[in-house]
């Protein structure tokens, strides 16, 4: 595939989670699935994480494909690896589409997703301070660490900052 | 999910015969070759696959279907957006540059290169099993590479963190054009497929 990678740009897959400090960029690819994004704006550190799934349900596996063992992952890597203090950090999300127009519920498992999210990151008391969700197309976001803006394009329109 | 390095193997043979069938079918088709530039068999991580995708920030179309009898899976075609134009071009045999809007032309014609490509697979797989598999009708997909990608491997991620996956990538002749061709089969039904396939073929790993 077209590689358009730099040092500075950490790239996040399905199920996976990164963090990066300023000036790095990271970014994902996502359709039904969420990402979500923490900051720490004093030092400057964000992360992100791709779920897939909200619940684990004893399946095992990579704990990043699902929100409920992907979002205590990432707060854990926050705070105890980048040292982040758990009050200052703040959340934005995204995704969860509806890519195919069928009723079966595996493919509208994004509403679940985004729903399971918000429930958690209340849980971690993590202010959910920007999001974009939802719609029938794919998201490209990228969380620039300096700033600690998100750009989200969605296929077919402009791009915007959260 | 686990596969046997012999029927990798195996499973990397019928593949690369299938795609030289499929490359053929394509060139017929759309009356301009279609170059094999890579066919690759891999059990994959889906965190990294799907990281590779997701540094591809093309806008993509893509035709996916499923693939049912003795062995089932999932096949997807996909192509960049001006790509799709160019290969609509060529398919309706008409001067290049012509078609200028993604429309349900060029969706037709995705869908319509999708089924080439799968029955292709079906017909290659079915003459070593002596039994029928038929694709699915195409569902097609306009969207950024990554999320495409990341939709069709949703359903063998939710109980695997490893994939097996084959992706082939066609270069259009004389043009800049990539397209990629890839196949999800079923674990479950692809192990007897290929005990089958072994019989019937006499393919020794």
């Amino acid at each position: 595939m077209l590689i358009n990678n730099n040092g500075n740009i950490v790239t996040v897959g399905v199920g996976d989670l990164k963090i990066a400090q300023s000036p790095k960029v990271i970014k994902t690819s996502l359709g039904s699935c969420v990402g979500v994004v923490l900051y720490d704006s004093i030092q400057k550190v964000g992360g992100m994480l791709h779920l897939m799934l909200p619940n684990c349900n004893d399946r095992g596996g990579k704990p990043a494909k699902y929100a409920d063992t992907g979002i205590p992952l990432l707060v854990d890597l926050m705070v105890n690896k980048a040292k982040s203090k758990k009050n200052v950090l703040t959340a934005k999300i995204f995704g969860g589409a509806k890519m195919f127009s069928v009723s079966s519920e595996i493919f509208d498992i994004g509403k679940s997703n985004i729903t399971e999210t918000q429930k958690i990151l209340e849980r971690y008391g993590i202010k959910i301070i920007a999001s974009r969700l939802g719609g029938t197309k794919g998201h490209q976001i990228t969380l620039d660490t300096e700033t600690g803006i998100v750009q989200s394009r969605i296929f077919g329109e402009q791009s915007a900052n959260y | 999910m686990q596969i046997s390095k012999e029927h990798l193997k195996v499973l990397d043979i019928i593949v690369k015969i299938s795609m030289d069938n499929a490359s053929r079918s394509f060139s017929k088709t759309i009356k301009h070759a279609a170059l094999i530039q890579l066919v690759k068999t891999d059990l994959v991580d889906i965190s990294e696959i799907t990281e590779e995708m997701n540094n591809d920030f093309r806008e993509m179309v893509a035709s996916i279907l499923r693939l049912e009898g003795s062995l089932n899976g999932k096949l997807m075609f996909m192509i960049p957006l001006d790509g799709a134009l160019t290969l609509q071009d060529f398919y309706l045999q008409e001067e290049p540059g012509t078609a200028k809007e993604f429309d349900e032309l060029t969706e037709g014609t995705v869908q319509e290169i999708g089924n080439i490509l799968a029955s292709a697979i079906g017909n290659s797989f079915a003459a070593g099993l002596g039994s029928m598999l038929l694709p699915t009708p195409p569902q097609v997909l306009c969207d950024f590479a990554g999320s495409i990608f990341a939709q069709l491997i949703f359903e063998e991620s939710v109980d695997n963190d490893k994939i097996l996956l084959t992706e082939t990538k066609f270069k259009l002749s004389n043009t800049e054009i990539d397209c990629y061709f890839f196949l999800l089969p079923d674990l479950t039904t692809l192990e007897d497929s290929l005990n089958e396939y072994e019989k019937a073929t006499n393919i020794n790993p």
